[in-house]
């Protein structure tokens, strides 16, 4: 037979960032994939090593828009282990509150985008209109629906009053009962099961051996959750389940995420209600970075995501390396194109949940005197030329 | 064979649409929302702390004819609002509002300029 | 057993960075058959969490640092110092086929060459044209 080869993005209405597949085709069988990354890479490691300490978090919470607060969370662990800074009790709750709702509000869309990437668009308008609740609660919460810029180091910026208490709880009552019932439809409609089920599989010995994280290793029966082996903020003292699936195909990796949902619901309720007295935030900015090594690891909604930092006492660091869920994930992940037929690829990538601005550079052609230059940050947010 | 939404699809139905037609109807942000923020010049001390922290480099120190120490003036359009000027104050001396309405035409005016000091004097 | 008797048992000299950190430094050519013999003691329950390189010109090497977590128990950063005018190192692809994502953007952003596999491709996160320039060396410079 003949193979051909079609091309899978950048640009297709099926994904929401650029990537492009060569899938190789016989007749409808997919033979081979072959990723060719790089189209979003903006060279953030080597932008952090040359701005002070505290401007890189600004600049490593804007690597990702859905899950900003934890690469916040990530940088700022990493630079409290250097300087031996440790928060006090009531601002490690208030973080686990603020990556918690993160982690529903990020569920809740890859959950609607795969919806409306098998064509329900019903249902993907319906999760939509309720998931702008939950944006509504970080509002009240760190100050702005997407950006949060909450952390800082030794402590968060803002405190939680009774009356903000008592709405964000009342507000996730009714999450709850919203995913309950998408929970159902998840369950037991008929074209999501026949789109979903038996898709893409990736057994439990591969999942390790190709070292994958998050929702889609768990979906294989992995039990590996960074919250459970190596707690940091306040995990070691908020009861939560390891959630796992052993079907090992894309429904599996859905549904792990709808079960982490509940999960997540009911830890914001546990800190909510025994949060510990005291100050939110440091008494003075430490300022000073004094040298040594610091590796944090922290649970992203699609994964592990590792930050490692070395410093050689200057208040500019040495060396920045972030290392994103998604890289190992969609990299490593091409075993589960085994036996996908062309119209599954689409449902398989989406059931990754790739980020790929989580993944990489931004490069500016002039076209009237055709120059090509590398800007920096400060000269693509706005004015200066 | 049962259609798993059709409750919802039923009262949507029914109902007005999700939509707010925005510039006609106005939301309001919550409180403690990040909006335009600008200077107090009466307490200000000229630390220059704002400015050498500011992640995008927006804010610039400017010389007012009513004092004789410089005071920062905010360019909007390089501005993250990530409010680290307003935390680092050591007199808080910036003004927090929840607006949002920034949009315009013109870039000239994306300039934050401070708050003179009052003229009245108090008895 | 604890992470401190299986590195004595290895050999190593470690140091403790804090609560399930350790970092030891390991020479060239025994890297491999050291992450062997340390999956072989913890029965493959390992994983391959990163593999980096930091750039020292200085004293004109290389480190390449494998960050390993042990499930149950914590994590390793092993590393070897590699020379930096002539980079070469062996690839660990055949043991574990995950590390091929990492040595794609070690190979691609620092100019290591890995021998032993084939799949690795140059420029991959890189914009076509910057084929043989290496970002993230400390001797490029950002232009202005």
């Amino acid at each position: 037979m003949v193979v051909l080869e079609v091309p899978f993005g950048p640009q297709h209405p099926a994904l929401h960032e650029p990537i492009m597949f060569r899938l190789y085709v016989e007749g409808e069988q997919v033979v081979k994939v072959m990723p060719n990354i790089g189209y979003n890479h903006r060279g953030i490691e080597k932008l952090c090593e040359q701005n002070l300490f505290v401007k890189n978090l600004y600049i490593c919470s804007r690597v990702c828009g859905i899950c900003n607060i934890i690469h916040s969370t990530a940088y700022t662990l990493v630079v409290e282990q250097i300087q031996k800074n440790d928060p006090p009790p009531r601002a490690k709750y208030l973080r686990v509150v603020a990556n918690e709702l993160e982690r529903i509000h990020s569920h809740m869309i890859i959950l609607a985008i795969m919806a409306e990437v098998l064509g329900f668009d019903s249902l993907f308008m319906l999760m939509m209109r309720d998931r702008e609740q939950v944006m509504r609660m970080k509002e009240m919460l760190t100050g702005n629906r997407v950006l949060g810029d909450y952390l800082i180091f030794g402590g968060v910026k803002r405190d939680v009053d009774e009356e903000k208490k008592n709405r964000i709880l009342k507000t996730l009552d009714f999450i709850e009962e919203r995913m309950k019932y998408y929970k159902k439809v998840f369950t037991e409609d008929p074209t999501i099961r026949k789109r979903l089920v038996d898709v893409g599989p990736i057994t439990k010995t591969e999942a390790m051996k190709h070292c994958l994280v998050g929702p889609t290793a768990r979906g294989s029966g992995v039990k590996t959750d960074v919250r459970k082996e190596d707690p940091y903020d306040a995990y070691d003292e908020v009861p939560f389940n390891l959630i796992t699936y052993d079907e090992c195909d894309s429904w599996a990796r859905m549904m792990v995420r709808i079960d982490e949902v509940f999960e997540s619901i009911n830890m914001v309720r546990y800190c909510l209600t025994h949060l510990p007295d005291g100050p939110y935030g440091p008494k003075v900015l430490k300022r000073a970075l004094p040298k040594g090594e610091g590796i944090s690891r922290v649970e992203a909604p699609r994964g592990e995501l590792i930050y490692h930092m070395i410093s050689e006492g200057k208040r500019i660091p040495y060396r920045v390396k972030i290392r994103t869920p998604s890289m190992t994930n969609i990299i490593n992940g091409l075993v589960a194109f085994k036996n996908a037929v062309l119209a599954d690829v689409p449902a398989i990538i989406t059931s990754f949940d790739p980020c790929i601005a989580c993944m990489e550079r931004v490069e500016v052609i002039d076209i009237r005197n055709s120059k090509v230059w590398y800007p920096t940050l400060r000269q693509l947010a706005g004015g200066k030329r | 064979m049962k259609i798993p939404l059709l409750s919802d699809i039923l009262r949507n139905l029914f109902s007005k649409p999700a939509t707010i037609e925005y510039p006609k109807v106005d939301i309001p942000a919550e409180e403690g929302y990040r909006g335009l923020h600008r200077v107090d010049a009466a307490k200000c001390i000229s630390c220059r702390l704002c400015a050498m922290e500011c992640p995008t480099g927006a804010i610039t120190m400017k010389k007012f004819p009513y004092k004789e120490k410089e005071i920062p003036v905010i360019d909007l359009s390089l501005c993250i609002f990530c409010y680290h000027c307003v935390y680092v104050c050591p007199v808080k001396a910036y003004v927090v509002s929840t607006n949002y309405h920034l949009s315009t035409g013109d870039k000239r005016t994306l300039i934050s300029e401070p708050i003179p000091p009052s003229t009245k004097k108090n008895n | 057993m604890s992470i401190e008797e299986i590195l004595n048992k290895l050999g190593l000299e470690f140091q403790k960075m804090r609560d399930r950190r350790y970092v030891v430094y390991v020479d060239k050519g025994v890297l491999k058959e050291k992450i062997k013999e340390l999956s072989d003691i913890v029965n493959n329950e390992l994983y391959l969490s990163n593999i980096t390189a930091i750039d020292r010109p200085e004293d004109n090497i290389f480190e390449l640092c494998y960050n390993i977590w042990i499930y149950g128990k914590g994590l390793v950063s092993m590393r070897t110092k590699i020379d930096r005018s002539n980079p070469v190192f062996e690839s660990i692809q055949d043991m574990f086929p995950g590390a091929f994502a990492h040595e794609l953007e070690v190979h691609d952003l620092f100019g290591i060459k890995f021998e032993g596999v084939d799949n690795l491709w140059e420029p991959a996160f890189k914009p076509e044209d910057m084929k043989g320039v290496y970002p993230l060396r400390k001797d490029w410079k950002v232009k202005k």
